[in-house]
């Protein structure tokens, strides 16, 4: 497996961890009854998707190519720049 | 350039440009006029980013084509590992909420629901209530005839006068109805208009009253 490959696969799983884990959160405090226990189960998914990702990344030596902090810091970058474009977008739209 | 600045800077402008090419491309098409102006702007200012990113990478000394790849990747990644968490996430969250409550409903309820059966149901239901308001005035009125004006006595009316003291108000007004009478008032009222009426043929009793005739 390439390193993009596995940089791919990583951070895919990273991405479904955080929004199971955050969304389950917010529907376990939000939600009624029965969609309660629906995000319990989503948080547990999401945790059950975090082991996973430390076991490859750090216990597994196949995966120790991919390196966290700069590609975390990737992510980081690529949603901020999301948010001023669209911010650029929304203030060009309402300053005319 | 530091390795972290690249893959930082690498996503920042690439997020950057591409978040603005799509808002300048949705913008320019469904546009008018000056919004249009503006999303064509904001096509030109994605197109410049990109190139600037572009010059960046190909330089090599700033930005690794390796580095950018690799940033972007992850970048990637982390977006369709954030929409299928989502995706799974609302899926599971409608079948939840909408498959259970289906499958709580049911329809043989409304099978064996008798609407013929449940309207006469509404119209007693409403019949009582109407002679139970009726009722209330109908203290109230009687009181107040006993201190100014006693009634006439019953003896006075003929025996061959039908019975109206079993009828309900709601048949005394029909009865009224029918001879084009007043139906308002008491119970006591009414039944007296009805034999009244029953006595003596002459229209000229109920002339003024027509006013009060319920429409």
């Amino acid at each position: 497996m390439t390193g993009l490959t596995l940089t791919f696969v990583v951070w895919l799983i990273v991405g479904m961890a955080i929004t199971f884990f955050g969304m389950g959160a917010l529907v376990a405090w939000y939600g009624t009854r029965k969609t309660r226990t629906a995000g319990i189960g989503f948080m547990v998914f999401g945790l059950l998707l975090t082991a996973l990702w430390y076991y490859m990344t750090y216990m597994d030596e196949a995966w120790r190519g991919v390196d966290m902090a700069r590609t975390l810091a990737a992510n980081v970058a690529a949603w901020v720049g999301a948010v001023l474009g669209l911010a650029t977008f929304l203030i060009a739209i309402i300053k005319s | 350039m530091d390795l972290y600045l690249q893959y930082g800077l690498a996503m920042l402008l690439f997020g950057f440009a591409f978040t603005t090419l799509c808002t300048g491309i949705f913008t320019a098409y469904f546009g008018a006029g000056k919004s249009r102006t503006i999303g064509f702007a904001l096509i030109a200012a994605a197109f410049a980013v990109g190139i600037a990113l572009g010059i960046l990478v190909k330089s090599d000394d700033y930005i690794a084509w390796d580095n950018f790849s690799d940033a972007f990747v992850a970048a990637l990644a982390g977006l369709v590992g954030f929409g299928l968490g989502m995706a799974g996430v609302l899926f599971t969250l409608m079948k939840v909420d909408t498959v259970d409550d289906l499958e709580d409903l049911d329809l043989e309820d409304l099978e064996d629901l008798d609407l013929d059966e449940e309207l006469k149901k509404l119209e007693d239901e409403l019949a009582k209530e109407e002679e139970a308001s009726d009722a209330e005035p109908a203290e109230e009125a009687g009181d107040a005839e006993e201190v100014s004006e006693p009634e006439p006595p019953v003896e006075a009316v003929p025996d061959e006068a039908p019975d109206y003291d079993s009828r309900t108000v709601a048949e005394l007004k029909e009865l009224l109805r029918e001879r084009k009478l007043p139906i308002s008032g008491s119970k006591d009222e009414l039944i007296s208009r009805l034999k009244e009426a029953s006595t003596d043929e002459a229209p000229d009793d109920t002339a003024g009253d027509d006013e009060e005739v319920e429409k």
